[in-house]
């Protein structure tokens, strides 16, 4: 479970640009507009509270499923959670839309859990089952045994992925990011971000096909 | 392009599958929180701006500051503080001073006096007093030989004969006490030539007894002054028979 040198290497620091070191955004400067998240963001910068929590309320959600399918513990993710909105809110002043703002936020999230890592060892055994709450009850008895059995396989893989493949799939799946983007979140190069993702899907697939 | 051939590689089945995974929502307690601090944080200018000019401002006056101060240090005179000290060295020295001082003034008054005025000879004090009235002003070993050599040209006046005992006289007082005698001289002068001049005669000074009659004879006249000091100067050549007259006083 050990991070690679890669993702340690690329550490939290004080200010936007090093909170998480990102591409200029190439399609915004051909485009010569400002993304709308980017636009918020700054609104918020100049003193606009109400474009904060629309913000907010636009990425909450989904940050919050993805730091807690990535530290499973609840806790510790409210408490990561936490503490990456309120490095966003501090680095407000700093922070300058050279890339999507999703790509910022998850890059911040991803640095919390790194810091988080390191800080406690035993997070690793921290972990607390997630029940399958999403019973279509529309499907035939059979298909929805079938269903819930391959979530729950689903979801038992994705805990038991290493780290770093679980990160690169949920950043995939839950954040919406590109290879190139989670590259850029993890501190990786494109093959070794997109080399990530293909072992965990193969890994993913292969307990769901699981025969009983 | 790129994101299309990346979907290629994923597996429709696990993101399908994924997609059907409970979606929790983040905790309202957390939403309020972190929307309470935004809104906080935000109403303000933000932490850069107010860095931006308060730090130059904050630099800028504790430089001031301190040149005020070293330019306040610089101009204050020296001597500001030594008046804080010698007062109490003033104190410790002024006693010891003053003592040696007096007594050396004593001691010259009394030689002083005790110069004997020559018989039947016209002295001069007007002579004695520019004499002592420059060896009062020179206070140097230069003017103490000066005042010799006029000393000796004072051998020639008729106040000559009373020389060679007031030169042996202050032949004997220590060097150390030299400039007390001599600012002592200058005190006798301030005191009036009346003073100065003996009320009894060197035949009346010849015995004690005659000198203790002269003295009697001055206080029957009123002439207590003279009669005081010349009680004095007879204690002093007399000490033992002026214990035995305290009678006289």
């Amino acid at each position: 479970m050990a991070l690679s040198r890669e993702a340690m290497a690329h550490k939290l620091a004080p200010g936007s640009a090093a909170l998480c070191r990102t591409a200029p955004l190439a399609y915004a400067q051909r485009m010569g507009h400002i993304p709308e998240d980017s636009a918020l963001m700054l609104r918020y910068k100049d003193g606009d509270t109400a474009a904060f929590e629309t913000l907010y309320k636009r990425h909450n959600d989904a940050l919050y499923r993805y730091l807690l399918r990535l530290c499973r513990h609840r806790a510790t993710a409210e408490d990561i959670f936490q503490d990456v909105w309120g490095k966003i809110i501090k680095a407000r002043s700093s922070y300058r839309p050279t890339a999507k703002f999703t790509t910022f936020m998850y890059c911040v999230a991803h640095n919390c859990f790194i810091d988080h890592v390191r800080r406690n060892k035993r997070h690793a055994n921290n972990t607390e089952l997630e029940p399958d709450l999403h019973a279509d009850t529309s499907e035939s008895p059979d298909t929805i045994t079938e269903r819930s059995l391959a979530r729950e396989r689903l979801t038992l893989a994705l805990r038991d992925l290493p780290e770093e493949q679980r990160d690169a799939f949920l950043l995939y799946e839950e954040a919406g990011l590109s290879i190139d983007q989670i590259a850029s979140v993890t501190g990786s190069n494109r093959e070794t971000a997109k080399s990530r993702l293909r072992y965990a899907v193969n890994k993913l697939r292969a307990a769901i096909e699981e025969p009983q | 392009m790129t994101k299309e051939r990346d979907r290629e590689d994923m597996d429709a089945l696990v993101s399908k599958t994924y997609r059907e995974l409970p979606t929790p929502r983040a905790p309202d307690h957390l939403n309020q929180t972190i929307l309470r601090m935004a809104e906080k944080k935000g109403r303000g200018r933000s932490d850069f701006l107010f860095a931006a000019w308060v730090k130059p401002v904050t630099l800028a006056a504790t430089i001031a500051l301190s040149l005020a101060i070293v330019l306040e240090l610089s101009e204050l005179p020296v001597t500001s503080v030594a008046p804080e000290v010698a007062p109490a060295a003033r104190e410790e020295l002024a006693p010891q001073e003053t003592d040696r001082l007096d007594q050396a003034e004593d001691r010259a008054r009394s030689k002083l006096e005790r110069v004997p005025t020559p018989a039947g000879a016209n002295y001069s004090p007007p002579a004695d007093k520019g004499l002592l009235e420059e060896l009062v002003l020179e206070d140097t070993d230069s003017a103490k030989s000066e005042a010799k050599g006029k000393i000796e040209s004072f051998a020639a006046s008729p106040s000559a004969a009373a020389l060679p005992a007031a030169r042996k006289r202050a032949a004997d007082m220590p060097d150390s006490n030299q400039p007390a005698a001599i600012s002592t001289v200058g005190f006798a002068m301030e005191i009036g030539e009346s003073e100065l001049s003996t009320a009894c005669d060197e035949r009346a000074r010849q015995s004690a007894d005659s000198w203790l009659a002269c003295i009697d004879q001055l206080r029957e006249s009123g002439a207590t002054l003279d009669a005081d000091r010349e009680y004095e100067a007879f204690m002093l050549e007399y000490p033992t028979t002026a214990a035995d007259s305290e009678s006289n006083k």
